[in-house]
Order: structure tokens, then sequence, then C-alpha cells
């Protein structure tokens, strides 16, 4: 699996809010600011 | 998790957005949320497809190494509760700074559970974006 590197173009992806909304995580940067992604593992 | 929470404020003085993604339910997502507290949006990616693009891997030795179980060790004899395993614990986690223009600017995908970058590593290197 391909890794990601600094200075590489950000992957958007369409994912689901918790409230079952549509959500692009390039709306997030879009938005003019810097966005720090978190992947959690199981949500323990 | 818990420092991001609990630093809160100086990520905002840098005027940035935090987003979680998680791979698990909707069921175990509401509940992560009261129990962490977090008040930062929870997106769910239960296809994984996110985790894939981010080059994030499963790996069931590196989850239950002797790192990880040391920590969670640690974490009880501190007083933690044990909330059990909610969902595959070979899915490796990570984190990433992404700028306005949608270029990577820290990359850190997790090595094991408790490979996460140090909280002042990710508050500076938003700090010399803004």
């Amino acid at each position: 699996m391909a890794q990601i590197k600094i200075g590489q173009a950000a992957p958007s992806v369409n994912l689901e809010s918790i409230d079952g909304k549509n959500v692009s995580l390039a709306d997030f940067w879009q938005d003019g600011r810097s966005t720090l992604l978190i992947f959690l593992r199981h949500l323990a | 998790m818990t420092q991001v929470v609990s630093r809160k404020d100086d990520f905002e003085m840098l005027k940035s957005d935090i987003v979680t993604i998680s791979f698990g339910t909707s069921y175990w997502a509401r509940i992560w949320l009261e129990e962490s507290q977090s008040p930062y949006p929870l997106l769910l990616d239960t296809e994984r497809a996110a985790y894939r693009a981010y080059g994030l891997e499963r790996s069931l030795l590196r989850s239950w190494g002797w790192r990880t179980i040391s920590y969670y060790a640690q974490a009880m004899w501190k007083g933690e509760k044990w909330r059990g395993i909610r969902g595959d614990s070979s899915q490796l986690g990570g984190d990433f700074i992404v700028d306005p223009k949608g270029i990577v600017r820290l990359a850190h995908p997790s090595r094991d559970p408790t490979d996460r970058p140090p909280i002042e590593e990710l508050l500076s290197v938003l700090q010399k974006l803004n």
C-alpha cells in the first residue's frame, strides 16, 4: 500500500458524518484553514 | 486523542480544523464521542476508502506487540477503564496535516497503536502554516 508523503496532494475522499450527511475531506481545507486529520483505531 | 481534546484552545488559536475519522459504525461512534468528549467532527469510513487512500495498514502483529500491551497495562494501572475491542483491532491509525492548498505537510501513519506524533509537533507544523 502506497504511503502518503509530505508535499503530495492530499487525497479527498467522500465520507459520511455521524448525522448521515455526505462530507468531502477537501471541504475542510478548501475553507482556507489547515486541517489535522486524525484516523482513529477501533473506537475504544 | 485525549491530549488533542485537552489542547483544543491551542489548536483554535492556530485557526486550524481538526477532523477525526473512524471505520466504526455510527452506533459505536456516538458512544465514543460521549466517552471521549471530543468536540471535533467525526466522519465515518466504514469501507475504509480514506484509510486506504492515506496508506494506513492493518497489522495484527504490530497492533498487539509488547509496546501496545505495555501501554494498555500502564493505562489500566493508572485507573483507565478497559473498554474492550470495538471493531477490527488490527487496523492502524495515523495523523496528517493538510494545508489550505490541499498539500500534505505532516504525514504520520502509525507503526503501532502507541505511535502517534507528539502534540507539540502537531502544533509546531500548524503554527508554521499559519
